[in-house]
């Protein structure tokens, strides 16, 4: 609502004073009847000041109302504005010249008195018009390229074209210095604003002869209303001398004075024109060139590019782009032009027979046979082009491809275009590179989003929480070093008011240990179900872990069964961390003492005798731990230590009164402050039982 | 980093140094295959420069455990430090292999065999 408001306001403000200088003109027209037919011939005095006023407004406000209506006008081009100018023009001469056409015509036109008025006041509004339409839209050019110093130099012209409206009360002496003085002013106001010709430059050079010939057209119809202003036969209309009329001189001035620099322009800058669309289209090979990423091109699209570009660029008449073999060192034409295949095939026997003759220099990136008849090797070929560029392509210091420009004249190539190329490769170098890295960037993406899937499959294979039992507080995490782990727990509730726990450490970690724990879940879930006793569960489980795993891999695991009515526990431990035990009466923390070797390493029954069985018995407020060995790993390489069992212990011991969530999160915070910020080197796991 | 020196036509001694991780087990599978496949069933582990074995590098050891005990050879531990014996008494790898002090005695206990 706010906006409309204001271009309404501005429409409004445009037409008051549209509206007040058009009155202000039909009261001096009328003052000017008024004489006519009191018999003067237009020099009337209505009071100088009066008059002079009048004209003043007129002259500013039908100013102002055309620069505020034409400077937002969109044109397309200025082809466009000066075809609108031109038009205009046009239509004013020919309203201008009306008398002397219908006197060629035959028709004796020789208006007295009204209609002479008449006729006069229409044609000096159309002049008027045009003069102020043709500083408009030339204003319009000088600012195509905005600066702070263009503003200045504008704010200056104004405030000349402003004071110059004073002259308008002043009879004018034309030996008067100050008033000569001004006029310098005005010039260099003017000077400023001629000399703002960025546009051109920007003009394409197709498009400049045409604008060319439209300015021509400008200037010849601005010199001809120019000259029928200073004809004009009311010359006193106003009673003011009109064509000496400062404000009008300065924008006649203006309109006739940038027509014409711009024209001289416009012939000046056509050599200059051809070598900009030159770069233009070099500037656009750049871009092609560096744009193939986008679109997810590979390297032999992105050489065909850089060969064709090159060819054009350097006007070769010929030449072809090889691939080359990494492994075999060999080339093959990727494309070729202007040659036949029996030179081609001349010219690599040629270079490749005489290598050392023909190496790349690596400091120049090129090399350059400048006259094929001053070469030892190429001088006896009958073959239509007598100098080459060769260019090879290089990424990672491994050459990939070789690109050959030839021309049919001896030093067919200079400094200029072997730069041109030069920069090609180095982007079509850089493209290649990005265009191997995006697709590698793709790949590892997927394989990421892999692990992503796998992390979070691994984790529904440990339980999310352990049943509330009536005996004890069960805490129980385990951290994985990398986006998957080799650890696992797990539980069954077997009968007699009896629970088996697991807790098993794969070895190794990431994808391959993560494997392995589903194989061992698997293990388990089976084995459990047929209520062995731990030991037996182990001899069992080797046996499997013996078959399944692959050689070499191993697991260490606990088995532990807690017989909650008799408050014991009975386990048996496969080569994994002792099992942590807290006596809450005597206040001493420990590890239970056992002996038992992992699974997977002596894959036969030698395995059996070497497994042991262990009972604990417990009572209220004892904590029994189950630990995998990223606990005791945790490691500050700033000091090379490890967290190690004794600070496990004592950290128990301190930490028993907790409850069991407490508890683990105090252990792993203690583990993690210890580490300072080194890398997680194992997985971690902890269980804790706090007997109740 | 491993250094492979023979004692004898049928034996072999392997010194282990720095840390024996996922990448230095690869290099140390190849190595003992290449022995066993030169044969060379009896192989001395000299860890005294050992600082620390990953669990790839004790799968290295196990997974060859059958093949030397098939030509009646077998690995021989000497001069471990005190971390790399801890892992192997967990791990209750004493069971399987010889540990001996140092490396005459490691050499005597091939002899045994």
């Amino acid at each position: 609502m706010h906006h409309e408001y204001r271009i309404v306001n501005h429409t409004l403000r445009n037409r008051i004073v549209l509206g007040g200088s058009l009155l202000a003109f039909l009261l001096i027209f009328l003052h000017e009847m008024a004489g006519i037919r009191n018999g003067f011939s237009g020099f009337v005095h209505l009071g100088d000041f009066s008059q002079s006023l009048l004209l003043s407004f007129f002259l500013l406000g039908s100013g102002y109302f055309i620069y505020r209506l034409f400077s937002n006008i969109e044109f397309f081009n200025v082809e466009e504005l000066l075809g609108y100018l031109i038009l205009v023009g046009l239509l004013t001469l020919l309203f201008n010249v009306l008398p002397e056409m219908l006197i060629w015509g035959g028709v004796n036109w020789n208006p007295h008195g009204y209609l002479e008025l008449i006729y006069y006041s229409l044609a000096l509004l159309s002049i008027l018009f045009y003069i102020y339409l043709g500083s408009v839209l030339f204003l319009r050019l000088t600012k195509v390229q905005h600066s702070k110093w263009g503003r200045r130099t504008w704010y200056f012209l104004l405030s000349i074209l402003i004071c110059s409206l004073g002259f308008n009360f002043f009879d004018i002496d034309p030996n008067n210095t100050l008033y000569w003085i001004f006029l310098g002013f005005a010039a260099c106001a003017l000077f400023l604003h001629f000399i703002r010709l960025t546009w051109i430059a920007l003009l394409s050079s197709r498009v400049k002869l045409y604008t060319i010939a439209l300015m021509l057209v400008v200037v010849l119809i601005s010199l001809g209303i120019t000259q029928k202003l200073y004809n004009y036969p009311l010359a006193s209309y106003m009673g003011i001398t009109l064509p000496a009329n400062t404000f009008l001189l300065i924008t006649i001035g203006f309109v006739n004075g940038y027509g014409l620099f711009s024209l001289a322009a416009l012939l000046f800058n056509l050599p200059i024109a051809a070598v900009m669309d030159e770069k233009h289209t070099e500037l656009e090979g750049f871009r092609e060139i560096s744009k193939v990423i986008e679109e997810n091109s590979n390297q032999q699209e992105i050489l065909k590019l850089l060969f064709k570009r090159s060819l054009e660029n350097t006007h070769a008449s010929g030449g072809w782009i090889a691939e080359i073999d990494p492994k075999e060192q060999a080339e093959s034409i990727l494309m070729q032009q202007g040659i036949h295949d029996k030179d081609l095939k001349r010219l690599y026997l040629s270079l490749s027979s005489n290598r050392r003759h023909f190496s790349i220099d690596v400091e120049t990136n090129y090399l350059y046979i400048k006259d094929f008849r001053q070469d030892k090797f190429l001088k006896n070929h009958d073959i239509q082009y007598r100098s080459m560029v060769i260019f090879p392509i290089t990424i990672n210091h491994m050459p990939i491809a070789k690109l050959y420009l030839a021309k049919p004249f001896a030093n067919g190539f200079d400094e200029y275009a072997i730069d041109l190329v030069l920069s090609y490769v180095v982007q079509t170098k850089l493209s290649i590179y990005n265009a191997n890295l995006l697709r590698q960037t793709l790949e590892s993406e997927r394989m990421k989003k892999d692990l992503e899937i796998g992390k979070s499959q691994q984790k529904r294979l440990l339980p999310d929480c352990f049943p509330t039992f009536d005996q004890a507080d069960i805490a129980a995490m385990s951290i994985p070093a990398e986006e998957v782990g080799g650890d696992y727990y797990d539980y069954y509730e077997l009968n007699g008011n009896r629970t088996a726990f697991i807790m098993a450490d794969v070895s190794g970690k990431g994808t391959l240990a993560a494997f392995h724990v589903a194989e061992m879940k698997g293990i388990f879930q089976s084995l459990v179900l047929q209520n062995l006793e731990p030991a037996e569960f182990l001899i069992k489980s080797n046996q499997a872990v013996s078959r399944c795993f692959d050689k070499g891999m191993f697991i260490t695991l606990i088995y532990i069964i807690f017989n909650w009515e008799k408050q014991e526990a009975i386990y048996a431990r496969a080569g994994h961390c002792p099992v942590i035990f807290f006596d809450k009466e005597a206040n001493k923390v420990s590890t239970l003492q056992d002996e038992g070797l992992g699974l997977g390493i002596l894959r036969n029954e030698n395995y059996d005798t070497l497994v042991t069985q262990q009972r604990v018995k417990y009572k209220k407020g004892d904590l029994l731990i189950l630990l995998t060995d990223g606990v005791l790993e945790a490691r500050n390489e700033k000091k090379n230590e490890e967290f190690g069992m004794d600070r496990l212990l004592a950290a128990v011991r301190s930490y028993n009164y907790m409850p069991v969530n407490d508890l683990l999160k105090t252990i792993i915070k203690q583990t993690d402050q210890f580490a300072e910020g080194t890398e997680k080197h194992d997985d971690l796991s902890l269980l804790i039982f706090k007997m109740k | 980093m491993e250094i492979i020196s023979k004692i004898n036509d049928e034996a072999l001694k392997i010194s282990l140094v720095g840390e024996l991780d996922a990448n230095g087990a690869i290099n140390l599978d190849n190595i003992i295959k290449k022995a066993i496949a030169d044969s060379y069933y009896n192989i001395i582990i000299d860890c005294q420069q050992l600082t620390y074995i990953s669990s790839a590098g004790l799968g290295v050891f196990i997974s060859h455990i059958e093949d030397l005990k098939e030509k009646q050879g077998k690995f021989v531990f000497c001069n471990m430090n005190s971390n790399v014996m801890n892992v192997f008494k967990l791990l209750g790898l004493q069971n399987v292999m010889s540990i001996a002090d140092d490396v005459a005695e490691a050499k005597k206990a091939l002899d045994e065999n």
